[in-house]
């Protein structure tokens, strides 16, 4: 799929697979039971905790799973514009550029209010993507290179802050070090609010300027030429980048939202190469994993959400990559496999028409020892081969007559009706194609074989309709030998 | 209907440089309605950015450009213009009739849908250009002539007056390329105005009725049996002429127009 | 041959300058480097972590040493990750007393560091008989310690003894001194104590309950008679879940709590959203990781104003802040 080439670069696929192992890492140590007289010794069980969750009778509940609603929302919603554009990076970059901003914010105000964190979150990732852009318009610096720089500076700079922070009186109240992996049990109403917003946005903006991001995205020279402001739609699309991470940093934090930003997109990539299938499907993706996560999360204690979540995100995806239809893994390997099987089986129906046809079809039946001897197969072989074939009704078995006393033994092998339509379509695909190769294509006939060899198995029969008005329906290939025709085919077996 | 002194486009003394280095120099042009011309010339002659420059998406550091009188930022409802296919990037999730419909945006409007109306002109571009067969599939998923094709149904589906295309015959097949000739030809009889940047000097005297011949400075322009000698050739390509010597003799008509004029 | 002046001279030859100069810079300051600063000052270093021990230390030495202290008020020491000063103010130190039983969490490095360099250090509560450590939960999961132990003035005093003896160890001559210090100093948390539960039998035996940030009272609560619950763990670095978020409303609510408490060193935003959703308020903040801070006061038993940095002053806060809380005032 297009997108997947995308994660092919190793950068961005390096980057994802560590957020996934990070959040298995958090996972592991928080939930680690370094537990006290604390609250959650309840002792009830899987089923009564699921039960309270899905009723939704606890206010925390109704609050986290609406937070995590919204964050997968526009999260899988921007998710899919920055990916389609090959912009993982860019989430990435902006959400631990956020860091510094965060620091600053808190220091500004002096005070536990998250309004001057998140403006100062805002700030500091515009600041970010200006250092990008002007890294690479005034330097040689590369995009991926301008891109870690302003990452790891910029988090650099904030962790700094952060430990000059944590010596303050106040420091430890701010929360601030929670931004970074995200603190469920502090989600407020405020906090929903912000999302909301944030979250309609984002979702006005991609419904009205659908078509304008469509056309930017896939030829921007094309887009200025009929008058679009490309460099102000990117702008735009940065701010509303900002802001869906910001607001999802009280929930999955800094560390994580880059996540949330690149697999459900990715795993949306993964089923369809539509882009409006893929910015649907996305934001659904980002929902479920978001209240999946949260109800997840509720089962245990002490279990933290933000990671779940991104957890459950990461099953979406491998699940979409190994069960999807038609793009997963596991089909197709079902279908290469039920190919080979189809192929195989018609190469021993061609044998036993090309050994009928040796005896020009003076007798119904051959033995199985001529097929080996044909196929240039063991015996062991070709009684394989014509088990299959009688499994699926295309020959039968009968005993040859013998005068001894010994039970007789299935050694002949006759073709069914079925069987025989078969096998006069392949070998008269391998003819026409032949022919053709030989006539249009101006192949030497010695050449054609082991092209027919292959073709033979996907002519359609359009194609070979086409083909046969083309040649005039011919009735011999290069090397004589006859093609049958559909009155053949349909006649059956006749010696 | 257009007052009768806006010709489709008017450039006057226009200059233009990259990182202070002249790209095109003093260009003076006019282009008549209802032509097709060539503008051909040296790798690095400047003929992308002269097109990029009408388009005005990039800067000029003098002179001025008129389309249909007025300057190109104003008149972009009547420009079509087919860039090269460099800036797009092919594994976005666009459809070809996605991508013909991009044509009809500049009518549609910013922030309206698309509608029925829109929907069957584009299927009728396709048609034109024989790829309504492919309509779904992603863009891609095709060979460099479908491609060309169908870049070439977005421009139709514009329905402009005045068509910039820059280099649509590179990287084609055959058929492909008989497709788009004829096409041009089909558009230059319904009254539009086309330019277009040309890679290969052998057919340029096939394909167009005018042409320029670019070289940072306008070396020539005008009607093809006028511009396309020997002499001009030579001044516009320099001393690289010599291989395309032969293929400018092979076509019949500098032979024959040396003939006239050589007075040995 | 070569003299002190000629090779000066060769030195100073402009070519190579740049690789000269910084040859220069090396040398200068690797000389000027040594394993143990010269010490020309008359007072010992003491380095301390948290501000418990800096109030602990400066009550029974005072003026006689100079305390240096890594934390200060307001600061969680299960998260503190030391800087590189506080690295070299630990090398520079004439002795370091921590607290010990893990509770400062991402010190160990930094203290190990120290102790390999040689410099004296005493853990505070490395004498505390083990049948007063509360431990980890009522289950015996993972049997942690709970280091909270400065809540309980049994175990405090045993501390006290503990760094006075170090004390008295290093700095010989300052023995009748640092006793008669560590004299007052028990009798003031004996004074304390007696106090303290004397306030706690004016809230109704029904509401004795202390809801907090986390689980930093249980010594606290032993001793007064309070049961405790904390929303996160006994130490601030394991998160709370959304399932401890709702369990916490629950309980609050079934139990009808009139109050909760946030801490100094504890983010409230938690503590705020469970007080709204279940209907009760913020009792006060409390004091539990960290002492106050040095500029403010209050007043306690006898009418004496305790400064909020001292141990005495953190108790009396604490204490009066719950009892207001949880006593006084009618049922919601």
């Amino acid at each position: 799929m297009n997108a997947v080439f995308h994660f092919q670069n190793s950068l961005v696929r390096n980057a994802l697979a560590s957020r996934v192992g990070i959040a298995w890492v958090i996972l592991f140590l928080f939930a680690l039971p370094l537990q006290g007289e604390q609250i959650s010794s309840q002792g009830d069980s899987v089923l009564e905790r699921s039960y309270r969750f899905l009723t939704l009778s606890d206010e925390s509940v109704r609050m986290v799973l609406l937070g995590t609603i919204l964050m997968g929302l526009s999260c899988g919603i921007m998710g899919s514009l920055i990916v389609t554009r090959r912009l993982s990076l860019f989430g990435d970059t902006l959400s631990h550029a956020v860091l510094p901003g965060v620091a600053v914010g808190f220091l500004w105000s002096q005070s536990k209010d998250s309004w001057a964190i998140l403006a100062g979150a805002t700030v500091a990732g515009f600041l970010g993507v200006a250092l990008i852009s002007l890294l690479r318009k005034t330097s040689r610096i590369r995009q991926d290179s301008a891109l870690g720089l302003v990452l790891s500076g910029f988090y650099a700079l904030g962790i700094c802050m952060l430990t000059r922070i944590q010596k303050m009186e106040f420091g430890n109240q701010s929360g601030i070090d929670k931004y970074l992996f995200g603190q469920v049990v502090g989600l407020s109403s405020t906090d929903l609010w912000t999302m909301a917003f944030s979250f309609l946005l984002i979702l006005t903006l991609s419904i009205v300027l659908y078509k304008e991001l469509l056309v930017a995205g896939f030829d921007s020279e094309y887009a200025r030429s009929i008058g679009l402001p490309v460099d102000f739609l990117q702008y735009l699309l940065w701010l509303l980048l900002a802001f869906a991470v910001i607001t999802s940093l009280q929930v999955v934090g800094i560390v994580l939202v880059s996540a949330l930003l690149v697999i459900p997109a990715a795993t949306a990539s993964l089923m369809t190469d539509k882009m409006l299938s893929i910015l649907i499907w996305s934001a659904l993706l980002g929902c479920a994993a978001g209240a999946t996560g949260a109800f997840v999360s509720f089962l245990g204690d002490q279990l933290p959400t933000g990671p779940i979540i991104v957890l459950v995100s990461a099953v979406f995806f491998v699940a979409a990559l190994f069960f999807h239809p038609q793009n997963g893994l596991l089909f197709k390997w079902f279908s290469s496999r039920n190919r080979n099987y189809r192929i195989s089986l018609e190469n021993t129906l061609k044998a036993v028409y090309q050994e009928l046809e040796s005896i020009d079809f003076q007798k119904e039946v051959i033995s199985v020892g001529q097929l080996a001897k044909r196929r240039r197969a063991s015996m062991p072989q070709a009684h394989r081969e014509v088990s299959a074939m009688v499994a699926k009704q295309y020959a039968t078995l009968h005993s040859a007559q013998s005068e001894s006393s010994a039970p007789p033994k299935p050694t002949m092998i006759s073709l069914t009706p079925k069987g025989w339509g078969t096998a006069c379509r392949i070998v008269r695909n391998h003819r026409l194609w032949e022919l053709y190769l030989t006539n249009e294509a101006r192949y030497a006939p010695d050449h054609v074989h082991d092209d027919a060899e292959k073709i033979e198995h996907v002519l359609g029969e359009e194609t070979v309709r086409r083909i046969e008005r083309i040649l005039s329906n011919p009735r011999k290939d290069p090397h004589g030998k006859p093609i049958p025709s559909q009155q053949d085919i349909d006649r059956g077996f006749i010696a | 209907m257009n007052p009768p002194d806006s010709r489709p486009l008017e450039i006057h003394d226009l200059t233009v440089s990259y990182h202070r280095k002249p790209v095109l120099y003093g260009i003076d042009l006019e282009v008549g309605e209802g032509t097709l011309t060539g503008i051909i010339g040296p790798n690095g002659a400047g003929k992308s950015t002269l097109i990029k420059t009408i388009m005005g998406m990039v800067p000029s550091n003098g002179g001025w450009v008129k389309i249909f009188g007025k300057p190109a930022k104003k008149s972009y409802a009547r420009v079509g213009y087919v860039p090269q296919r460099e800036s797009v990037d092919w594994d976005f999730p666009v459809s070809v009739l996605d991508v013909v419909l991009m044509g009809r945006y500049g009518h549609v409007g910013w922030l309206k849908r698309i509608g029925k109306k829109d929907r069957k002109i584009a299927c009728e571009c396709l048609e034109k250009v024989n790829m309504l067969p492919f309509a779904d599939r992603q863009i891609g998923k095709l060979s460099g002539g479908q491609q060309q094709r169908v870049f070439l149904a977005r421009a139709l589906a514009q329905e402009s007056d005045l068509y910039l295309m820059d280099e649509p015959f590179a990287g084609v097949d055959a058929v492909t390329e008989k497709a788009i000739i004829e096409l041009l030809r089909e558009l230059k009889d319904q009254g539009k105005t086309l330019l277009v940047v040309h890679h290969d000097l052998s057919t340029a005297k096939d394909y167009f009725d005018r042409l320029i011949l670019l070289n940072m400075r306008l070396v020539a322009s005008g009607e093809v049996e006028k511009t396309f000698t020997r002499d001009l050739l030579q001044k516009t390509y320099g001393g690289r002429l010599t291989i395309f010597t032969e293929v400018a003799d092979q076509s019949a008509g500098v032979r024959e127009y040396e003939k006239e004029t050589d007075p040995s | 041959m070569y003299s002190f002046t000629s090779l000066t001279k060769n030195f100073l030859q402009p070519s190579l300058l740049p690789w000269k100069l910084c040859g220069a810079i090396v040398i200068l300051t690797v000389g000027g480097c040594s394993d143990k600063p010269t010490k020309e000052n008359e007072v010992p270093v003491v380095v301390v972590t948290t501000t418990h021990l800096s109030d602990l230390v400066y009550s029974l030495a005072g003026k006689h040493v100079e305390v240096i202290s890594l934390m200060g008020p307001g600061v969680d020491p299960h998260l503190y990750k030391p800087t590189s000063r506080d690295l070299s103010s630990l090398a520079k130190a004439d002795l370091i007393v921590f607290h010990g039983l893990m509770l400062e969490g991402r010190m160990g490095q930094a203290l190990e560091q120290a102790d390999k360099k040689g410099i004296p250090s005493i853990a505070a509560t490395s004498e505390i008989p083990v049948s007063l450590i509360l431990s980890g939960s009522d289950e015996g999961t993972n049997g942690h310690e709970d280091p909270h132990v400065w809540f309980s003035p049994e175990i405090w005093s045993i501390c006290v003894s503990t760094v006075m003896n170090k004390l008295i160890e290093l700095n010989p001559e300052l023995e009748s001194q640092i006793r008669e210090n560590a004299q007052q100093t028990l009798s003031e948390l004996q004074e304390i104590k007696a106090w303290s539960l004397d306030q706690v039998r004016q809230i109704p035996q029904e509401r004795r309950k202390l809801v907090t940030s986390h689980d930093a009272f249980r010594y606290f609560g032993k001793d007064l008679g309070l049961e405790v619950i904390g929303l996160q763990g006994m130490s601030t670095n394991v998160e709370a879940g959304l399932a401890d978020r709702a369990n916490l409303v629950d309980f609050i609510k079934k139990q009808n709590i009139p109050a909760i408490f946030v801490e100094t060193s504890v983010n409230p935003a938690a503590m705020n959203q469970i007080a709204k959703e279940s209907g009760v308020f913020i009792g006060g903040e409390l004091f539990s990781d960290a002492l106050g801070p040095p500029d403010e006061s209050i007043t306690g038993p006898a009418d004496k104003s305790f400064d909020l940095d001292s141990w005495a002053g953190m108790m009396v806060h604490n204490v009066s802040t719950i009892v207001e809380a949880l006593g006084a005032r009618d049922q919601p």
